[in-house]
């Protein structure tokens, strides 16, 4: 039941990406960008939450993690992806509304986590889970910024090249 | 977080001067990616092998180790340090020899082949420790699939990254 839930909400959130997505919200390069980025610091915290620390503990039914790991790696990827890339592109007085929608979705996610035992809290609460998502998107809204900014310096020392070039011809 | 779990031995070694050398090479190397290409290159070698730890390596599948024991400590980080480089050779190598799709397949198994000769050397130096019945076999499997999904990775973003902003030319 729970595997089935993860892969539902995993698939929908990858129509979302890849269907509903506007064109104009980034390129390829910044989807795929945010994606791998988001996977790589999710799967990290987790590992960090339960391994580290301890302040999590995972399952230990490899039925049950299989769904954990459709959370970790694909659902919750996706989901800060999409988030970052609305909330980005929104005009400013919808951001609330957006920032509102997400909060209510991680707190729900991390609801049915619990109630179906893929992990357990241990020094760790939603309003700490809460925290880490806030702090989660605030990192993904820069890290894209800084992404672009890579782009558009490129482009400028191509055009200064290409300048340069023309003046010594 | 611990620096090691036993002591500084001699796989702590190995990692420190494949880290080294592996940085040093790519160093070296042409930069033929735009920088936007090249980090995406590091986060796919980075957040791939960082899916395959932490999900086979870490409980309840628990397969392997690295370094010395299930411990999180600071050597253990160091060892993602060897894949972007890694990642970068692989691509490199895929664009400079100017690989066409009928020697596509050749070239993922004599990498794959590498790839398993450099883990096996890991291993036997204490890089890498198996359990519960997981073999350097199954690795190939890993190798084929990641690598595999690389050059799809590379061609798809190739062909469509850039397809909003037009006004820098892609050197990749």
């Amino acid at each position: 039941m729970v595997i089935t839930f993860y892969f539902v909400i995993s698939w929908l959130m990858m129509g979302l990406f890849i269907f509903n997505r506007k064109k104009s919200w980034g390129t390829k390069k910044e989807l795929a960008f945010l994606v791998l980025l988001s996977c790589l610091i999710n799967s990290q915290t987790y590992l960090g939450l339960f391994e580290t620390f301890k302040w999590m503990k995972t399952t230990t039914d490899p039925k049950l993690y299989i769904a954990f790991l459709l959370f970790r790696s694909v659902f919750i990827p996706l989901f800060v992806s999409f988030f970052t890339l609305r909330f980005f592109n929104c005009p400013n007085n919808k951001k609330l509304m957006y920032l509102f929608i997400y909060c209510l979705i991680i707190l729900g996610v991390d609801k049915v986590s619990l109630s179906f035992e893929l992990y357990r809290f241990k020094n760790w609460n939603h309003f700490f889970t809460l925290g880490y998502y806030l702090l989660f998107l605030l990192f993904m809204i820069i890290a894209l910024k800084w992404f672009k900014r890579l782009e558009r310096k490129e482009a400028d020392l191509g055009d200064a090249v290409h300048r340069k070039r023309l003046w010594f011809k | 977080m611990l620096f090691t779990e036993k002591g500084f031995g001699l796989n702590d070694y190995i990692v420190i001067t494949a880290v080294f050398s592996s940085w040093t090479i790519y160093y070296f190397l042409p930069k033929i990616f735009s920088k936007q290409f090249t980090v995406l290159i590091f986060l796919y070698s980075l957040t791939i092998s960082g899916i395959f730890d932490n999900s086979f390596g870490a409980t309840p599948f628990d397969l392997y180790d690295i370094m010395d024991g299930p411990a999180y400590t600071v050597m253990d980080i160091l060892v993602y340090f060897l894949y972007p480089p890694a990642g970068y050779i692989f691509l490199f190598l895929y664009k400079k020899l100017r690989i066409r799709d009928q020697h596509l397949v050749l070239f993922i198994l004599i990498s794959t082949a590498f790839s398993i000769g450099i883990e096996w050397i890991y291993h036997k130096m204490g890089v890498f420790k198996y359990k519960d019945g997981y073999n350097i076999t199954y690795s190939i499997c890993i190798y084929l699939f990641v690598q595999s999904i690389f050059v799809i990775f590379y061609r798809f973003l190739n062909n469509h990254g850039g397809e909003r902003i037009g006004t820098s030319k892609s050197r990749d």
